[in-house]
């Protein structure tokens, strides 16, 4: 590549990053119209239910199966170093199973904004007309995976923050800081980011290349894109129950997985889509 | 509401070659080895259900690229060049409007997606909704809309671009009789100015009253064209007299009477002077001549020439 190749490409990458963005305030425009609500819903569902789930282990550990009543109390002895009761049972966790819980949900999240925003955009034929307007498809498929990431990592944020204000409330008995400190608090949330962006490249891979199986319902509680979704935030929590001490190392699996995925993406966009698995014959 | 730029000035410039272009879905070939041009003014495309009509619009529109061949809008390869579909209105099959959005939202959400500025949507909204009769619908939700509300909303996105190629596949879907009359006098007016409009369609008669040239998606996956001017329809005509049972008789030599009505009788004559001599005849003995006719309509001819 000469340098006039160079110079002629810059001002064509240009426009097409303006268009993504272009078009990544459209699609967020248009899911705030659609769904107010359910983006308020989103964050206040998931805060309820570990919030649910941390009151209980505190104040019923008698009512934990075997696996989670052994991993909080591993947790709280080797990792977080308290006693494996009461306070301490909290402290493991808030520290150890919160956050894989939520990247559990934080996956089922992605599903839902994948399936309103990229399955019913292919479901309802208006790729043709995104096709037809002058839009490259990666130029779409960038635009969906960054609106995707923000209202994925937005829900994240606001369940986070009020997770950690409902742990610091006086009467909870947890100091958050140290609780934070002592569990690593920056790789947990590192972790929880990378979760974030790998299920929403897994919900919109799976909008696009298997449309058939991100519009299926399930008789189950979960659709299929769903469980696809939150597979590695299943994974997570599986590992973290069975080995606390995973904690320790899980961020950086979790970087490495965000940073393959993006390669992956980065490498294969240009081949990956074919508008033709979109289209009706 | 159109540039009044003369169409010779623009005539050839935002033509469809399609060069040798075959395409299908995984093994199945839809359409083999098209090579035709479309030149401004009104194209309709025929076939029957699941020719292969839609696929054609598709890649004429760039949504798809073709197998093997090329298909070029104004020069250029449609479906690598953003510019060459720029160009292009396209209408797909089904309307793809956001059924929580309002009218107005949707408008504003494709006008932005096709690089519309806001201002630019608002003045080709308030022209275009005059023309498709949008005015009380736009503050109501796209999912409360009857199906040819949602096509003339669909219609209204597609034009808001103005664009000088019109893509539609079946536009008069759940139509009313005079909003398909509003569709057809604005294709004609586009039309007018120079555009080139490709119209999809099942309907022979429609298409015969809308159409200049006429492509048909063969079984064989091929297309032929045809010109309307170049369409014979024969020279038999069909002539309706007001007479009665015995006064028919009267012209028995001339014409065979086809079918009898109340007081109303056809006869069918082949040729300019049989013609001549029945009306005449029937003049002269003061019957009235309520029409003449050729035996074939415009769609007819079309639906013979589908089959």
């Amino acid at each position: 590549m000469t340098m006039d190749d160079s110079a002629a490409r810059a001002p064509r990458r240009l426009a097409h990053a303006a268009r993504v963005l272009a078009i990544t305030r459209l699609l967020l425009w248009r899911v705030r119209r659609e769904q107010a609500r359910g983006l308020l819903l989103a964050p206040m569902g998931v805060i309820a239910m570990i919030a649910l789930a941390g009151f209980a282990s505190a104040a019923f550990p008698q009512l934990l199966t075997g696996m989670t009543a052994g991993a909080l109390r591993r947790g709280a002895s080797e990792v977080l170093h308290v006693a494996p009761a009461g306070g301490g049972l909290l402290d493991a966790f808030v520290a150890l199973q919160a956050p894989y819980l939520l990247a559990t949900f934080t996956g089922f999240v992605a599903a839902s904004f994948a399936r309103s925003l990229v399955f019913a955009d292919v479901a309802r034929g208006a790729m043709e007309v995104w096709l037809a307007s002058g839009t490259e498809i990666v130029e779409l498929a960038l635009s969906y995976l960054a609106a995707l990431a923000v209202l994925t990592l937005a829900t994240l944020g606001c369940s986070l923050v009020a997770l950690l204000a409902l742990a610091a409330l006086p009467g909870s008995g947890i100091d958050v800081f140290a609780l934070l400190r002592a569990a690593h608090g920056g790789d947990l949330l590192l972790m929880l980011l990378c979760i974030a962006i790998v299920s929403v490249e897994i919900a919109m891979a799976a909008c696009l290349l298997f449309p058939r199986l991100s519009g299926a319902h399930s008789a189950l509680t979960f659709s299929p894109l769903q469980l696809l979704s939150a597979l590695p935030g299943i994974a997570l929590t599986l590992l973290v129950s069975a080995e606390p001490a995973a904690t320790r190392w899980l961020p950086l699996f979790t970087l490495v997985a965000f940073v393959a995925g993006a390669a992956l993406y980065a490498l294969l966009l240009k081949r990956l889509f074919d508008p033709r698995l979109y289209l009706a014959s | 509401m159109f540039e009044p730029i003369h169409p010779d000035a623009v005539d050839g410039l935002y033509d469809i070659d399609v060069e040798h272009a075959s395409f299908g879905y995984g093994a199945g070939e839809v359409l083999r080895d098209i090579d035709l041009r479309i030149g401004r003014g009104i194209s309709c495309l025929l076939g029957r259900n699941g020719a292969g009509k839609s696929s054609f619009l598709r890649l004429l529109a760039g949504v798809v690229a073709p197998d093997r061949g090329h298909v070029r809008v104004a020069g250029e390869p449609v479906h690598r060049s953003a510019a060459a579909r720029a160009l292009v209105g396209y209408l797909p099959h089904r309307p793809a409007l956001y059924p929580a959005l309002t009218v107005a939202e949707n408008l504003r959400f494709w006008g932005g997606a096709q690089g519309l500025l806001p201002a630019t949507i608002s003045l080709r909204t308030a022209a275009l909704s005059r023309w498709f009769e949008l005015g009380d619908l736009f503050g109501r939700r796209a999912d409360a809309l009857s199906r040819g509300q949602q096509q003339r909303v669909a219609l209204v996105r597609t034009f808001l671009r103005d664009s000088p190629v019109l893509l539609l596949d079946e536009p008069a879907t759940g139509l009313d009789a005079a909003s398909t009359q509003a569709l057809h006098d604005y294709l004609r007016a586009r039309a007018e100015t120079g555009a080139v409009v490709v119209v999809s369609t099942h309907d022979a008669e429609q298409a015969w009253r809308l159409g200049e040239q006429f492509l048909m998606v063969t079984p064989a996956h091929a297309i032929e064209s045809l010109a309307k001017s170049c369409v014979d329809r024969g020279d038999e005509r069909e002539v309706e007299l007001q007479i009665g049972v015995q006064r028919a008789a009267l012209l028995r030599d001339l014409a065979v009477p086809q079918r009898l009505e109340n007081d109303r009788c056809l006869f069918r004559v082949s040729g300019d002077d049989s013609l001549d001599a029945l009306v005449q005849r029937a003049l002269s003995l003061g019957m009235r001549v309520n029409g003449i006719r050729p035996v074939e309509s415009g769609g007819q001819w079309l639906e013979r020439w589908m089959r």
